[in-house]
């Protein structure tokens, strides 16, 4: 219902927009104007006040709350193993056109709520996804997802070079695995540089022996 | 009430330049093509597997029009990008504004809205969608056209909705963290949150370290978005406001790693004519 109620606010400004466009006569043109400014400033200053997002007027409530360096964050990462056995960080571009992060929020909230069917749809998805994107690196190619315009492109909201990925020796061999931690860590203990804490989660394709 | 109808009229409806509407069109559409062919692959989220889709609310999916298979959507994201060129040349960009924006407001959230309603910040397209059906409701306009009202509120109306992205970031972060956000304290705190990533951004750890630094980054950000709102009505504050937003955006990446993707849209407060 909200976002029928928040679909209905963006077909009132094109409602009102085309209104505008329409008016020949100029007075009338100028009261259709005013309104059209009118209901796009209160949209926006109501989205404001209430911090509820109506977008694509948007209250921007992001960072806006207190990062404490004492609290403990928590996210899922995702770790692919090629065919010696080695395991190496997912490529930030793995789950591209979603942002590394969002993957890691999507994978925070689905895996708690699939069953183990459900999660290998998941790993398997994922691990096809980071083999076409090695594929593309071990040619010297940029990942698909990095888009059209080479260096020009415009990265994900955080920067991907602030996420591990594989060195050349881990684009060497075909991933066979995927593997989802869940990482628990506090910014006071990486600032001292103390890893993340991993939990192994569940492993795709299941090792053999392993409960399915 | 008549000295509000009259100062509401000669902010918005003044006779003016029509280069500040065609800077307007050729930054919003350049930036918005930017973005589209950054995000290649968009329209490819549709056939991820059903698990990704399942707690996407079905009122969500009829708001943004996300029931069509893979193929439609490429065809979508090509007509987006044909729509958005024809913005930016300024052939028959009315309709094609229209087309893009709609466009947009259907292909955007396919970037996040997987994530549920915890992430709906459509990275970077949020002035565009807007922008572009006001450029697509305003009269057309060309670069040697003599001045009139036509050309003063949309120009007007796309820069005030994005000083609004500053100052209600302002607000947001009043109503969320209080006036706390801006102490030397919290920047450094989010300094050393943004540096425990798998490397750290540049700065991060820089900034951290020294107080006076963090300080003054709080002090700006709160100046900057607070005020932001000033260079709708004054040359002085856009000279101020806009290079110091412009060297924040570029301190925020190297130190905390977060990228504004709505950045270059400050080019429209460049001074496109001698009006203020």
């Amino acid at each position: 219902m909200t976002d029928l109620l928040r679909a209905g606010s963006l077909a009132v400004f094109i409602g009102l927009g085309l209104w505008a466009a329409a008016a020949r006569d100029e007075s009338r043109r100028r009261r259709a104007v005013s309104v059209l400014i009118g209901y796009v400033l209160l949209v926006f200053a109501a989205v404001a006040a209430t911090g509820r997002d109506d977008w694509p007027f948007s209250a921007y409530r992001l960072y806006a709350k207190h990062y404490d360096p004492t609290d403990v964050y928590s996210r899922i990462e995702a770790r692919v193993v090629d065919d010696s056995g080695r395991e190496w960080p997912i490529d930030p571009y793995a789950g591209s056109p979603l942002p590394h992060i969002i993957v890691s929020m999507v994978l925070d909230g689905r895996l708690r709520s699939l069953d183990d069917q459900g999660q290998d749809r998941v790993g398997a998805f994922l691990l096809a996804r980071a083999e076409e994107v090695r594929r593309r690196r071990a040619e010297g190619r940029r990942a698909s997802g990095e888009g059209r315009l080479g260096p020009f492109s415009a990265p994900h909201g955080i920067l991907p070079w602030l996420f591990d990925r594989a060195p050349p020796e881990g684009l060497a061999r075909p991933y066979r695995a995927i593997r989802f931690y869940r990482a628990h860590w506090r910014g006071v203990d990486r600032w001292q540089g103390r890893p993340r804490e991993l939990t192994l989660l569940f492993e795709y394709p299941r090792p053999e022996g392993a409960a399915p | 009430m008549t000295a509000l109808a009259e100062a509401w009229r000669r902010f918005w409806l003044a006779p003016a330049s029509p280069r500040p509407l065609v800077a307007t069109r050729v930054i919003v559409s350049a930036h918005a093509l930017w973005l589209a062919l950054s995000r290649p692959d968009l329209a490819t989220v549709v056939s991820w597997p059903d698990v990704f889709w399942q707690e996407v609310p079905l009122g969500t999916r009829l708001r943004f029009g996300l029931f069509l298979p893979a193929s439609a959507e490429a065809v979508l994201y090509v007509l987006a990008l044909v729509a958005l060129a024809l913005t930016l040349f300024g052939v028959r960009y009315r309709p094609a504004a229209a087309v893009a924006g709609l466009l947009l407001y259907h292909l955007a959230p396919l970037e996040e809205v997987i994530a549920g309603n915890r992430a709906l910040w459509f990275r970077g397209f949020t002035l565009d969608v807007p922008a572009l059906l006001i450029l697509a409701f305003a009269r057309e306009a060309r670069w040697n056209d003599a001045s009139s009202s036509e050309w003063r509120w949309p120009p007007a109306l796309v820069q005030a909705l994005f000083a609004g992205t500053y100052f209600f970031s302002f607000v947001a972060k009043l109503a969320v963290t209080g006036p706390a956000w801006f102490t030397a304290e919290n920047v450094r705190d989010f300094a050393v949150y943004a540096a425990t990533w798998d490397a750290a951004p540049p700065l991060s750890r820089w900034l951290a370290d020294r107080t006076i630094a963090c300080a003054a980054v709080a002090a700006t950000t709160a100046i900057v978005e607070a005020l932001f709102p000033l260079v709708l009505f004054s040359r002085t504050a856009r000279l101020v406001l806009v290079p110091l937003a412009a060297i924040g955006h570029v301190g925020i990446a190297m130190s905390l790693g977060i990228v504004f993707h709505a950045a270059p849209l400050l080019l429209l407060f460049a001074p496109w004519s001698r009006e203020p």
